[in-house]
């Protein structure tokens, strides 16, 4: 009798420490970040990203261990957009144009998370702040919460059922929604992943001279160094390469904290000012973008990505020419 | 002495009329339908005098308002009695209330009318378009360094489209039509 109590009395406390030790932000955020490669799932999703809302069909599909993200644009211009790794492609469908490019520092169009969570414990608090449905899914809020002010706010809407993100937003400092991105509607698949992904989009039909980053290495190699960073932030890419409808080559350095992104842009100023109209030195916004332009020399540094002002100005001024502009 | 009252309607929907004549007025109409319906001859009238635009007021406007306020439910709250008060004169001075109410709203719904005329006659109703977008803007060249001054909208500079480009992916997901000086056109298909 007294052991039959005692086996029922594990049994119960068992149930209540599972009761009490709910899954945390953090597990929620690697169980999405798995269920995000390993899910074969479809649904409509809205942007709202720099100032535009754009509402979009959305195809995940696993394939030969690759996950395969495609969008399709509800409204014009109609284009339907694959990554498949770190490529993209763009397909504008009424004048049959496609671009390619590589992008080896992003992995979704809904949410990037890091997979190395612990590595933010020093710029971000993780915590469950509730449960919402979003798309009729019942889902736990994750915030994610800048320790200092060098970066936004961030909250992920997780599924319940299936750990896939419904909703991803990034809030200023004040509170104020900057993006976007959430399902109204989503299924998740079980019929092969071949069957599920119809792509229009043709293999290129001349050598794919596809934008690859020349050099993307080292930022040694850069014209520039950035001798101040925000605490969490580390250089994560390196280009040199033309951005603009001319030959001339831009240094271009990705800074990341894991979530927040900036982006560090060093060319040769232009004699004429008046072509494509630059904008001038100081702070620029647009939705959650900042940037601060600086003139260094005969050289234009841009600094800009999803942060507050502050950041891309503590990030600007802390540049230094480390040799002529290319 | 219909002339007066006709009068008074009339300074009524002019927004001219006093506030101790305008419950006289509120007063008789009550009891008088033809008054009523004058009310919103002379107000339709006037309407289409000053504008193009007609909205019918309805003519127990007042007295639906008086019928809502009096099947409004008692609430029972811990409430101070006044003590010096009868009850037919507490009676009395609560009809009053309940006139005062409903004249005012009558004058009010007079005076947002003559309001809405006032407005430049191009468009008495003007669209109300709700459309979710952040509150920052668009990049402007700015003095200072305070962000929350610094926010106006002119267009993107290509330059600093480009940038946004290389940036992050946004420009695939915004329907941007006129982009690719950063990735280069790889192909055109052909059918």
């Amino acid at each position: 009798m007294v052991q039959f109590l005692f086996a029922l009395l594990c049994v119960v406390m068992g149930t209540a420490t599972a009761v009490e030790n709910p899954l945390t932000a953090k597990q929620i955020l690697q169980k999405m970040t798995k269920a995000m490669e390993l899910s074969d799932y479809q649904g409509t999703v809205v942007f709202l990203k720099n100032d535009k809302l754009e509402a979009m069909k959305y195809f995940h599909t696993k394939a030969k261990d690759k996950g395969q993200e495609r969008l399709v644009s509800l409204n014009s211009p109609p284009r339907e957009i694959v990554r498949n790794s770190d490529e993209i492609k763009c397909l504008y469908k009424l004048t049959r144009q496609v671009i390619v490019e590589h992008r080896p520092y992003e992995h979704s169009f809904i949410v990037d998370v890091p997979k190395n969570l612990d590595a933010l414990d020093t710029s971000y608090d993780f915590e469950v702040i509730g449960e919402e449905d979003v798309a009729m899914m019942p889902s736990f809020v994750v915030n994610i919460k800048p320790k200092d002010d060098f970066r936004y706010i961030r909250k992920i809407w997780i599924a319940k059922e299936h750990f896939l993100p419904m909703k991803a937003a990034v809030y200023d400092l004040s509170g104020i929604v900057l993006e976007q991105v959430v399902f109204t509607e989503m299924q998740v698949n079980n019929k092969p992943a071949d069957q599920a992904t119809e792509t229009t989009l043709a293999e290129p039909t001349t050598p794919s001279n596809d934008g690859t980053p020349a050099s993307s290495d080292s930022s040694n190699q850069a014209a520039f160094e950035v001798t101040a960073l925000p605490p969490g932030f580390k250089q994560i890419f390196f280009s040199r390469k033309p951005l603009h409808q001319s030959d001339q080559p831009v240094d271009h350095v990705l800074l990341s904290d894991g979530f927040a992104s900036v982006s560090v842009y060093l060319e040769t100023k232009k004699a004429d000012s008046t072509r494509d109209s630059p904008l001038p030195e100081g702070i620029h916004s647009v939705g959650a973008i900042n940037s601060m332009i600086r003139i260094l020399a005969d050289s234009q540094l841009t600094v800009l990505g999803e942060v507050p002002a502050s950041t891309v100005k503590f990030i600007a001024e802390g540049v230094k020419l480390r040799h002529p502009a290319p | 002495m219909y002339d007066e009252i006709n009068q008074n309607i009339s300074r009524l929907v002019d927004g001219d009329l006093g506030h101790v004549e305008t419950l006289d007025l509120l007063k008789k109409m009550q009891s008088d339908d033809a008054l009523k319906h004058k009310m919103s001859r002379y107000h339709a009238i006037s309407q289409a005098l000053k504008t193009d635009q007609y909205y019918q007021v309805s003519t127990d406007f007042s007295h639906k308002i008086f019928q809502a306020i009096q099947q409004e439910p008692a609430y029972l709250l811990p409430q101070l009695k006044p003590q010096n008060l009868t009850p037919p004169l507490q009676d009395k001075t609560s009809r009053r209330k309940l006139y005062a109410v409903a004249a005012s709203s009558l004058v009010a719904a007079v005076l947002v009318g003559q309001g809405l005329r006032e407005k430049p006659s191009r468009n008495t109703f003007e669209t109300v378009s709700a459309s979710a977008v952040p509150q920052q803007s668009l990049p402007t060249a700015l003095a200072q360094s305070n962000p929350a001054k610094q926010r106006k909208s002119p267009p993107l500079s290509a330059q600093f489209n480009d940038y946004l480009q290389a940036h992050n992916n946004s420009v695939y997901t915004n329907g941007e039509a006129n982009f690719h000086p950063y990735a280069k056109v790889a192909a055109y298909g052909r059918e």
